[in-house]
């Protein structure tokens, strides 16, 4: 009976050891079934994403795992591994461009380095995205938004020339039968439709290739304190409902020359005038501040895209409650010759000059506008260390008195590519009682000062010439005559040149179309110069 | 091509440093057809026979034997459009004067720098039409 009982116990026990083995095999089986059936949903899952995944071996690189896409990418992506960075502190995506053997792919590549919890790389992750069509789209965008930038700027610029050779031309033809007193009229209009285009050239090529680099430092509140009324009112004779509030704050000093500050101020204020004159309802304020702020107080974006890392910050904000312009059209506002206003009411240049200036400068333009409520324009410049300077100090550089200054003894040698611009300042020259001699390039050039024996007071060349460029040509004589004056005529700005053609900074450059006064003023302080040559060399004009 | 690669020069020197000087100059200006002359014999003796195909003389006026201005001399009774680039040491007026009383072309004073040699090859080609 003990026995009987000591026997069923064990079997009990046998029969319970039996049934949790059973039970736990069978959990087992279910917890690998589960386990089988999420890695073959991760599976499907993975292998129909359409991202390429691999996982790499963390040190040869090695493929681990890979989906179906990633297969698909393989023939390119060995090509593309070499080439992407491998960090393992943080993931990385980057874009390559592969060549297949039909047409380019654009492949976005993202690397993941796996970390486990003791801080050792177990593997990488890799994952690859064909973008070919966003990134095509994308190019295909941008292309239609430059053609049509493109064909406004060509637009823009045929219409303003074509009104300004038409004021030439008639007024030409109507002066060669004019009696004296007309005529003088008439070549005054010529002169001024002359004017005009000399003045669309600066300012498209100040928009192309803008150098504003000055070594003048100003204080824009004391600058148009001292300046904008009447600076303004001249500009523009508004009246009626403009009204203008200024607010200057003083020692704000910027690295700009007045100039510049000149047309920044006056574009952005012809643009709200008209603004409040295609709206009706304006009141017909225009509020123009300076302010110093500080870095803080500029938005983020701004502060961001204008690259503004601490410091004080310019602030020139022009604002005016006119019509405003919607959003769409907001983004295209510094597109050059792009306008809002009818044919023959501005040339669409104000503000891409603003833009091109300050960018230039290092500084940012804000436009924010609401159709119907107005625009502000927020111009940030950085604010500049040192201490303005007056006036005075900034004028002019070069006062020679050319009135006491013989030029009919001297010979010039003028040099320029086209042809008419030699005969026309040959014909200055002569003016002065000069003997000219003329080169309508450097190789000419080089013959008509060596068939003198360089007996030549002066030269006076183009920059830009095909063949041999005026600073090459200044070479050339020079090795032949180190002492020999030149004076350089450009069409662009002295810190403008492209290769090759910088102007050196002792030399004196003149800005084209050169005014006949400023051309005498000019020789005759290089040849005075001449004689205190050993002091130092000439110093920069312009 | 470059832009003087049509020359084809002589180079009359007695001293054989200047005269690498000046091939090294030349053919860093892109002349490739570079002949030298040690002396003013020599150099007649190759005129003699190219005279058609030489298109430039450089010559030292200062050599033994022979002197750049008799070798001129000697060539502009052959040939008077011959351009003749003169290297000298004088710069005297009454030189120069001579010199170009002589028929020379062009002169470049010693000491001399490539771009001076550059200089002078443009208004000889202006000058000579070198194509």
């Amino acid at each position: 009976m003990f026995f009987d009982i000591i026997l069923f116990g064990l079997v009990a026990l046998g029969g319970i050891l039996v049934l949790c083995g059973i039970w736990l095999r069978v959990t087992r089986l279910r917890h690998r079934l589960h386990q089988e059936r999420d890695i073959s949903l991760l599976t499907y899952a993975m292998d129909h994403h359409d991202a390429g995944v691999a996982v790499l071996d963390p040190h040869d690189h090695r493929v681990l795992y890979q989906n179906k896409s990633y297969q698909c990418f393989a023939p390119d992506i060995t090509s593309v591994l070499a080439q992407v960075r491998w960090d393992e502190r943080t993931h990385t995506e980057t874009v390559h461009r592969v060549d297949t053997r039909k047409e380019d792919r654009f492949l976005s590549v993202s690397v993941f380095p796996v970390i486990d919890n003791t801080g050792l790389l177990r593997c990488w992750v890799i994952s690859v995205r064909d973008i070919t069509q966003t990134h095509t789209d994308h190019l295909l965008q941008m292309q239609t938004r430059k053609l049509e930038a493109m064909a406004a700027l060509t637009g823009g610029i045929a219409h303003d020339f074509n009104n300004i050779f038409s004021i030439i031309e008639g007024f030409t033809r109507l002066s060669q039968v004019a009696d004296h007193d007309t005529q003088h009229d008439y070549t005054d209009r010529v002169l001024n439709a002359v004017f005009r285009g000399a003045d669309l050239c600066r300012r498209m090529m100040t928009f192309s290739r803008a150098e504003v680099q000055t070594e003048d430092v100003i204080d824009c509140g004391q600058v148009l304190t001292d300046h904008a009324e009447k600076f303004i009112a001249h500009t523009y004779p508004y009246g009626g409902r403009i009204k203008l509030y200024t607010d200057f704050d003083m020692g704000c000093a910027v690295r700009l020359s007045e100039d510049v500050l000149f047309q920044i101020v006056s574009a952005l204020l012809q643009n709200a005038i008209e603004a409040i004159d295609d709206a009706e309802n304006a009141t017909g304020d225009i509020i123009l501040s300076v302010q110093s702020v500080s870095s803080n107080d500029v938005p983020p974006a701004v502060q961001h895209a204008a690259g503004f890392d601490g410091g004080r910050i310019v602030k020139l904000s022009v604002i005016d409650d006119g019509a405003g312009v919607a959003a769409d059209i907001a983004e295209r506002v510094f597109d050059p010759f792009f306008s809002t206003k009818d044919s023959g009411r501005g040339t669409g240049l104000g503000l891409s000059l603003v833009y091109a200036l300050i960018k230039n400068a290092g500084g940012f333009v804000d436009f924010v506008s609401y159709a119907g409520e107005g625009t502000t324009v927020d111009v940030y410049l950085p604010e500049s260390d040192d201490v303005p300077q007056s006036r005075e100090a900034r004028g002019h550089r070069n006062n020679a008195d050319s009135d006491d200054f013989d030029l009919s003894r001297c010979r010039a040698l003028v040099v320029d590519d086209e042809e008419d611009i030699v005969a026309l300042t040959a014909n200055m020259l002569r003016s002065y009682g000069m003997d000219v001699l003329e080169a309508n390039n450097g190789n000419q050039a080089l013959v008509q000062y060596d068939d003198c024996d360089g007996d030549i007071d002066v030269v006076i060349t183009d920059v830009r010439m095909p063949e041999l460029n005026g600073v090459q040509l200044a070479e050339l004589i020079r090795s032949i005559d180190p002492n020999v004056n030149i004076i350089f005529m450009s069409g662009y700005p002295v810190s403008a040149q492209g290769n090759g053609n910088a102007v050196p900074v002792t030399d004196v450059c003149l800005k084209k179309p050169v005014d006949p006064d400023g051309l005498k003023d000019v020789i005759c302080s290089v040849l005075q110069r001449q004689d205190g040559r050993q002091a130092g060399r000439v110093q920069y004009w312009q | 091509m470059t832009r003087f690669s049509d020359f084809r020069v002589l180079v009359v020197e007695d001293q054989s440093d200047v005269r690498s000087m000046l091939r090294k100059v030349l053919s860093d200006l892109g002349i490739t057809q570079i002949f030298e002359a040690s002396d003013g014999r020599e150099a007649l003796l190759f005129m003699d026979d190219a005279f058609d195909f030489v298109n430039l003389v450089i010559c030292d006026w200062n050599m033994p034997s022979m002197s750049g201005m008799d070798l001129l001399r000697q060539l502009r009774t052959v040939n008077n459009d011959m351009p003749f680039l003169m290297i000298t040491g004088r710069s005297d007026k009454d030189s120069v004067v001579a010199a170009k009383g002589a028929g020379v072309s062009a002169y470049i004073r010693k000491p001399f720098s490539p771009k001076q040699v550059e200089a002078k090859l443009r208004i000889l080609q202006e000058k000579y039409k070198i194509e």
